[in-house]
């Protein structure tokens, strides 16, 4: 595979690099404290035209392949320090907007993907639920046909972006005798009757990016806001997770790169025993092993980048990719605290709240046991 | 072998790892007797295209098509048609 980048996304590049760098490389210390989340950060990127990355322009977006938008997200993940504003990004992208589009209608496509490309609608979706978890299609919240409308009830758990979400995709089942035929999905919004919210979940990690519980009460949803035909929950779903697992990864490799950078300039400045401590083999090994899961990680998102752009599927390949990437950034974060000793344990190097943050990507979009038992069943056990 | 029978195979031996006692009928609903679940759908897909030189996209993975091997058979069928 040619992972070779053409001049304009090299030029696409730079300019991330320079919007990023002015825009959005600040100290996130006082915001991760206080649990906020970077309204201005999403409207500039937003306004810089990250949000519609993947959406044709006819719908508001710039229609960039999935290596394109990759790269992007590798890129904005190696100058944006708030993993959470990221992770929002990637919520909003991936798990609402995609899924929207490959499933929706026309007049769905008109009414949300062009508000939501420039942020001005934010979303996500909602899933787990408070007893399906990985067993995701388990779920309890039922869907009932009463009329031109259908009627949801349950309690959907860890929505990302709820808090100011305007429209979520939300997963229901029609009955669990239909199995994963029964489950659909819809496009639920905030002034929905018998919507709410509930309170904002406080996390070890991506504190930036808001998380609550979403209930439906008898939440009257029109049948025109279906996402696909009934029973295609599971397909609009899984369309989203590969997306998703490809996508969000990217910004954490572009994270743990920024890290290593970091560790070699530490390593190379910080003496002690008469010598940079980066002629240590015990520290220069840990940089060498950050490094080779950098670019090993890289080449697994790369080529999920390729597949699915030349209309492939790589449910495979993602499950891969995210097991290896979300495992090497919980590691890679632990290396860099151990090499910057002390001061890695400070919150002001800011190495601590990365192994924070870092640790959620073993546990969003299917957890590495999750991703393990995919790969195990593509290899037919 | 017939379409349907090469399905009836590959579900049986594939998916459900079974040397043959499992009867799948042509109208037996694969997703709401749990058949094939959220994984194996993506090994049955990759299958089709293999076997039958036809591309599954996302939104064709859905009951009306998955829904049984009658159905598989029928989206085969069209997907060959317009090739």
């Amino acid at each position: 595979m040619d992972f070779s980048w053409t001049d304009e996304q090299i030029e696409l590049q730079r300019s991330v690099d320079e919007f990023a760098c002015a825009e959005l490389s600040g100290s996130v210390v006082e915001s991760d404290a206080a649990g906020r989340f970077d309204l201005d950060g999403w409207r500039k990127c937003a306004a810089f035209g990250i949000l519609g990355l993947p959406i044709p322009a006819a719908h508001g977006g710039s229609g960039a392949d999935l290596l394109t938008t990759i790269l992007v997200m590798e890129t904005l993940g190696r100058r944006c320090k708030d993993n959470g504003l990221l992770f929002a990004m990637n919520a909003h992208m991936w798990s609402a907007e995609l899924p929207l589009l490959v499933f929706g209608t026309e007049a769905q496509k008109d009414k949300y993907l062009g508000p939501m490309c420039r942020g001005e609608m934010i979303s996500g979706n909602g899933s787990s639920e408070p007893d399906s978890g990985s067993d995701v299609f388990a779920m309890k919240t039922s869907a009932r046909r009463r009329g031109d409308s259908y009627v949801l009830n349950g309690t959907k758990m860890f929505v990302t972006n709820a808090p100011m979400a305007d429209v979520l995709v939300i997963y229901a089942t029609l009955g669990s005798q239909r199995g994963i035929a029964g489950l659909c999905a819809f496009l639920v919004e905030k002034g929905f009757p018998g919507y709410s919210v509930g309170r904002d979940i406080s996390k070890m990690g991506l504190r930036t990016s808001p998380m609550a519980e979403v209930i439906l009460q008898d939440c009257v949803v029109p049948i025109e806001n279906r996402l696909g035909p009934e029973g295609a929950g599971m397909a609009a779903f899984n369309c989203s997770m590969e997306w998703e697992r490809a996508c969000i990864l990217a910004s954490c490799i572009g994270a743990m790169e920024r890290q290593l950078q970091e560790c070699v300039a530490y390593s190379r400045a910080r003496r002690q025993f008469g010598k940079p401590i980066g002629a240590f083999q015990s520290v220069s090994n840990r940089i060498t092993d950050m490094k080779v899961r950098v670019e090993t990680g890289r080449m697994l998102l790369y080529k999920i980048g390729a597949l699915l752009g030349q209309g492939r599927r790589a449910p495979l390949e993602a499950a891969m990719a995210k097991l290896h990437i979300s495992e090497s950034f919980v590691q890679s974060c632990l290396d860099a605290i151990q090499i910057h000793g002390g001061y890695g344990y400070t919150t002001e190097f800011e190495h601590e709240r990365m192994l924070r943050d870092a640790v959620a990507s073993r546990l969003y979009s299917g957890t590495s046991e999750i991703q393990r038992n995919i790969i195990a069943r593509h290899m037919g056990l | 072998m017939a379409v349907k029978d090469q399905l009836r195979e590959f579900i049986t031996r594939e998916l459900l790892l079974d040397t043959g006692s499992t009867r799948i009928e042509d109208n037996t609903p694969l997703m709401e007797e749990s058949l094939i679940d959220s994984m194996g759908i993506f090994s049955l897909a990759s299958f089709i295209e293999r076997q039958f030189g036809v591309t599954i996209g996302d939104s064709d993975m859905v009951p009306d098509n998955f829904g049984s091997i009658d159905a598989l058979a029928r989206l085969i069928d069209r997907k060959r048609a317009r090739s």
